[in-house]
């Protein structure tokens, strides 16, 4: 017994010798990348995943990467570490913090660190609208990643129970406003929409309709000093609020942007029709399944009397330091191309349900015939692929977005609770354009 | 009793690793944040320009504005901050210090398994305030909660309790009192069970009725472990509701739900305003200070010890 203990030591420790000889040489020839994220749970392990691979595909480059808790802890953990010179050499930031990365200082635009055939390819290769947003005064910051936009998804039996064709979900307000009046007559459902107030959808409305929300070319052609709430499209909005609610289609949880209040009443089938991202579709397909009815999926409904634009762009993309030296910048640009080859942005779609964003990974699940098994998939593809490229479907560059979303969605609620759309949308704007000032000021 | 050590140093190298901790993390974050409260701050929380008492003048300014109605209003979002606060204080700790007596006097009765709503009622302390957010976000689901489905069923209504300025703002006081309840309920009953049964039993047989007994020996009795709830109370009510507040309602309709806290952090990691967050952390430090100073000067009168 005892000799037994001696040998397994003595080749415990032969083998420790070795391996951390060969992993020592290992990581003295290969750089180094910090990558800092803010995917959690099954995306967390996608990204877990896929680096691993790349890891293993080659010798050169070793990425470590690290989350950092949500979008906002994330885009804070990385602001503050870089200012101690202690920050990663790549990032993952999410589109509302895109001004904020910019003013900070500290990242290089990403087109600086890739070739001209690297960048000339992504480019082309990467779905207009997603370059568009992420392109800010002709440069390419950051590369777009983990991206959607929001649709509309509907209980087919209740359409059915209405009476209304199951296959046609509503494109329009108005359409919309048709077809609840029909299920709440025939009381197919207790609710027409479940809908979280969510400002994200009202940014997507003023686009749709051809209306940037802030000045200087929505913020990209200059610094944003003003928004633009005030606006007849913005008023439009309001009304179609006011005209869901005060019918009785609509209902809400009360919280702002209470996303998982609004799936509940959906999936317990108290609701036809709900908004919500594309990133949901997986959420609402088991939902479907365990509540026993039959889902569709449509585009993001918008004004009837309006040309329809196109949705903005959501979620996030990765940044480049500026505190990186020549050879870690090659690295990075080198893991960057790889993860949009198709290969990879295919099986990123695949795991988190975040959009297919470049041309090649849709052609390849094409051909797989992906979409033929997941139809709702190809719905928010099309509807990407189908939007306007201008300066108010490429959404707005403004400091204090984050801030700006919440007075928006506070405005709403106060229509929806009786106030006057006139006075609450002027008072909006008060608010939004002094913590623009506001930022604006604090800048050097 | 003086300890006697026979190396004058000896006692300062015992004393360091405490120091090294205090000096660490609590001494230097407070300078610092001192120090921050006097500048402003680029967004990136990096480049500080100095502006000397900015900060304070721009939060305390109440910025009154004529409407054309003729009323006044304050337009200084900071000032209603500090009034919202203040009473959501008020309410937390008068209305949880009430609601623990009584249930810690009917605790305290001798009832079969008593012993076990003792143990249950000590079981909300256990739970974070972040997650008794998300199990009242289940229950008060205005279509699919349960609340309303009793609601419905009683009254016949389905009230909007996350999106009422007045309702929401009274969820999160009463989930707060909930939240605390257990552990003021621990101190009471072993206040209780201190309190000198003779002394009850003398006044019983002089003819007071539970009421006198009530106001003449067993509040007077408990008035030094209410005075320790007081004061632990109100720092729960200042500073704990935040998990709370940001999961259950955020700020609120109409900013109803947004407190001093509360602010102060999305005024530090959503807006990245480092400068004013910090100016914020000084007033909200002041304010809890000052009203705790007060407490001993006033309300430490009134208490008996060793009665």
């Amino acid at each position: 017994m005892r000799k037994v203990h001696r040998s397994t030591f003595l080749l415990a420790v032969a083998l420790i010798a070795v391996f951390s000889f060969a992993s020592l040489t290992a990581a003295q020839d290969a750089v180094e990348i910090d990558f800092w994220h803010a995917m959690s749970g099954g995306n967390g392990e996608a990204v877990t995943a896929l680096v691993a691979d790349f890891n293993a595909s080659q010798s050169a480059i070793v990425v470590n990467e690290q989350n950092k808790g949500n979008y906002d802890e994330t885009l804070n953990a990385v602001i503050q570490a870089s200012g101690q010179g202690e920050g990663p050499n790549m990032a993952q930031i999410f589109d509302l913090g895109t001004p904020l990365a910019i003013d900070s200082g500290f990242f290089v635009p990403v087109e600086s660190v890739l070739s001209e055939e690297q960048l000339e390819a992504l480019e082309a290769d990467i779905v207009a609208p997603l370059v568009n947003y992420f392109t800010i005064n002709d440069t390419l910051w950051s590369l777009p990643w983990n991206n959607s936009t929001p649709i509309l998804y509907y209980n087919k039996d209740m359409y059915e129970a209405a009476g209304l064709d199951p296959e046609v979900p509503p494109a329009t307000w108005q359409e919309l406003e048709e077809h609840c009046a029909v299920i709440m007559e025939t009381g197919a459902a207790p609710y027409c929409l479940s809908s979280q107030i969510y400002g994200w959808y009202f940014e997507q409305w003023l686009a749709l309709q051809g209306q940037e929300l802030a000045n200087n070319g929505n913020g990209r052609a200059d610094r944003a000093t003003e928004t633009n709430l005030t606006s007849p499209a913005a008023v439009a909005i309001m009304e179609f609020w006011q005209r869901i609610n005060d019918a009785g289609y609509w209902t809400y949880t009360g919280r702002l942007h209470d996303n998982q209040g609004a799936n509940q009443i959906f999936i317990a089938k108290q609701a036809a029709i709900i908004l919500e991202s594309t990133g949901a579709l997986r959420t609402f397909t088991t939902g479907a399944a365990e509540s026993g009815f039959e889902l569709g999926t449509g585009f993001f409904p918008t004004n009837a009397d309006v040309e329809r634009q196109g949705p903005i762009i959501g979620g996030a993309s990765l940044w480049v330091s500026a505190g990186n030296t020549d050879e870690e910048n090659a690295a990075v640009a080198e893991f960057l191309v790889w993860l949009e080859a198709p290969e990879q942005m295919a099986r990123w779609h695949q795991a988190t349900g975040y959009m297919p964003d470049t041309l090649s990974s849709q052609e390849l699940l094409e051909s797989e015939g992906y979409f033929e098994e997941n139809p709702n998939q190809r719905t928010a593809v099309d509807q990407l692929n189908a939007a306007a490229v201008n300066s108010a479907t490429a959404g707005a560059i403004m400091g204090p977005f984050p801030q700006i979303r919440v007075i928006v969605e506070q405005s709403i609620q106060a229509v929806v609770s009786g106030g006057d759309i006139t006075t609450v949308l002027e008072d909006a704007k008060l608010q939004a354009d002094a913590a623009i000032a506001d930022y604006n000021s604090r800048l050097q | 009793m003086q300890a006697v050590f026979h190396n004058r140093w000896l006692p300062f190298v015992l004393l360091l690793p405490t120091l090294v901790v205090l000096v660490l993390f609590l001494y230097y974050p407070i300078i610092s944040t001192f120090e921050l409260s006097f500048f402003r701050a680029a967004p990136n929380g990096i480049d500080l320009t100095f502006v000397g008492l900015a900060n304070y003048q721009r939060l305390l300014d109440p910025q009154i504005q004529q409407t054309e109605a003729g009323t006044f209003v304050v337009r200084n979002a900071y000032v209603l901050v500090v009034g919202r606060s203040l009473l959501f204080s008020g309410a937390i700790v008068i209305g949880g210090l009430s609601a623990s007596l009584g249930v810690a006097m009917l605790a305290n009765q001798n009832l079969r398994g008593g012993r076990i709503y003792r143990t249950l009622l000590i079981w909300p302390y256990a739970i974070s305030p972040a997650i008794i957010g998300v199990i009242f976000l289940f229950m008060f689901n205005p279509v699919v909660g349960v609340i309303n489905y009793a609601w419905n069923g009683i009254f016949g209504t389905r009230p909007l309790w996350l999106g009422d300025p007045i309702l929401t703002p009274l969820l999160i006081v009463i989930a707060s009192i909930w939240k605390n309840l257990g552990y003021n309920v621990i101190f009471y009953l072993s206040g209780l069970q201190n309190i000198n049964t003779d002394l009850l039993e003398a006044a019983s047989i002089d003819g007071a009725n539970a009421w006198v007994r009530f106001r003449r020996i067993i509040f007077p009795s408990l008035s030094p472990i209410t005075f320790f709830l007081l004061i632990t109370n109100l720092t729960y009510s200042f500073f704990d509701v935040f998990g709370t507040i940001d999961i259950l309602s955020g700020p609120g309709p109409a900013n109803s739900t947004s407190v001093l806290i509360y602010n102060l952090y999305r005024d530090l990691q959503i807006n990245h305003n480092t400068g004013m967050a910090a100016t914020q952390s000084v007033m909200l430090f002041v304010l809890v200070a000052g009203i705790t100073v007060l407490q001993f000067r006033t309300t430490e009168r009134r208490v008996t010890y060793n009665a």
